[in-house]
């Protein structure tokens, strides 16, 4: 397997320089590390990354620059694998980067980072066009009353998290300590209760959930 | 923060001598830090989330309705310069009335107006609920309109018995103003 290409857009230098020695580990090769907006949209663009890591707040204005910027290259690119960290995560945001529906969408509180394993898993995810969402997104989604989930089983409401989450059937299992194929029947019993169209594939399958529970 | 300064000290003390300490505070460390910065998020983004300055009021109104156990629809602008003292105390009199919404008000849906003019602006909050809503009955909603004041600002409430409830805030933003 080739080294993946990363992206980064950090501008805190300490955070930066830790996240490019993190990458450099686990065998990404980062090709460009930026500290604001207007570089990280021509740098998407220009160098079409595997994945890209960007904070959502950056110079020049400090406000949701590094979202903006997200965003717009996606229009340029669709689809570019981008994982969003924030010190907050809003559910409006979570909801403008989902929009497009293609998938490869990351949104995590930073301090995941320190959970060196599951992030590095969740940025091979995103560049493998899945989705990682922050488990306190979920649960606002999941929170929102308009679209009741009371025909869901417990179990089928934790399996439903997880999914949400952009976990394929096999980590659902694993942090579930159930098999796979229990994992597989849950799916199957949620999609037919939410009339959703069933799915061979763990991204297609994360992404009509996600449409369900924005409603 | 003090026991994560503590921690780190002592992990510095024993790198050393003790490996397996160090490494064992240096984990104390990092799920203390994790705890402080989750418990500082969530005071901090109750009372100036970081959307609002992202997005100004109508945006932090529009996250603030996603977030509610109630079906909120979010409609209209705010001025485009908006003081910031103007801007956070209407969204914490818009955040106190959606609050009492989903505690007090039985309702099944909400809505947040923002209209304005070069000199005022004017939020609608209304819900279809039971009515009732009292200032003199708690303390939220003098709270805010003791803040609202200070702004030459009103909250005027319309909520009869059996609802439906009303509440406009009028806020001056013009020129020309006190602060
Ligand atoms: N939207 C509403 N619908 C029905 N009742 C309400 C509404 N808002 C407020 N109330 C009533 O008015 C009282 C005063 O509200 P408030 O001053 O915010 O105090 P608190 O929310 O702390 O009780 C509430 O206790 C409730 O009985
Ligand atoms: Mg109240």
């Amino acid at each position: 397997m080739s080294r993946m290409r990363i992206v980064l857009a950090e501008d805190l230098t300490l955070l930066r320089d830790g996240l490019i020695r993190l990458f450099q580990a686990h065998d990404f090769e980062v090709v460009a590390a930026v500290d604001n907006g207007p570089q990280l949209i021509r740098d998407l663009v220009a160098l079409r990354p595997d994945v890209a890591v960007v904070d959502v707040r950056l110079p020049p204005g400090y406000s949701d620059e590094g979202l903006r910027a997200v965003l717009a290259a996606r229009q340029q690119v669709p689809g570019l694998p981008v994982l969003v960290l924030s010190q907050y995560v809003e559910q409006l945001y979570a909801r403008e980067l989902l929009a497009d529906g293609l998938g490869g969408i990351g949104y995590l509180l930073k301090d995941r980072v320190s959970d060196v394993g599951q992030f590095i898993a969740a940025v091979r995810r995103v560049a493998d066009g899945g989705t990682a969402l922050d488990p306190s997104v979920v649960a606002k989604l999941l929170d929102s009353r308009r679209r009741p989930l009371d025909r869901l089983s417990p179990r089928e409401r934790e399996v439903l998290a997880h999914m949400a989450q952009g976990r394929s059937n096999a980590a659902i299992g694993a942090s579930l300590v159930i098999t796979e194929r229990a994992v597989g029947k849950h799916t199957a019993s949620i999609f037919t209760k939410l009339g959703l169209q069933p799915s061979e594939d763990d991204n297609r399958r994360v992404l009509a959930v996600l449409a369900y529970l924005e409603g | 923060m003090v026991s994560l300064a503590l921690s780190l000290g002592m992990a510095q003390d024993l790198i050393r001598a003790d490996p397996d300490a160090t490494a064992q505070l240096l984990s104390e460390a990092r799920s203390t830090a994790v705890s402080a910065l989750a418990d500082l998020r969530t005071v901090m983004h109750s009372i100036h989330p970081a959307v609002l300055a992202d997005r100004g009021l109508a945006g932090g109104l529009r996250a603030l309705a996603l977030d509610l156990a109630l079906p909120v629809t979010v409609d209209g602008d705010a001025p485009a310069a908006l003081p910031a003292a103007v801007q956070s105390a209407a969204y914490l009199a818009t955040a106190e009335c959606l609050a009492n919404a989903v505690k007090h008000s039985r309702a099944t849906a909400g809505g947040v107006t923002l209209r304005h003019d070069g000199a005022v602006l004017r939020i609608v909050v209304t819900d279809n609920g039971i009515g009732g809503a009292d200032p003199a009955a708690g303390l939220g909603l003098r709270g805010v309109m003791r803040r609202l004041e200070t702004f030459d600002g009103r909250l005027d409430l319309d909520s009869p018995a059996g609802g439906p409830t009303v509440i406009t805030i009028t806020v001056p933003h013009g020129p020309g103003r006190l602060p």
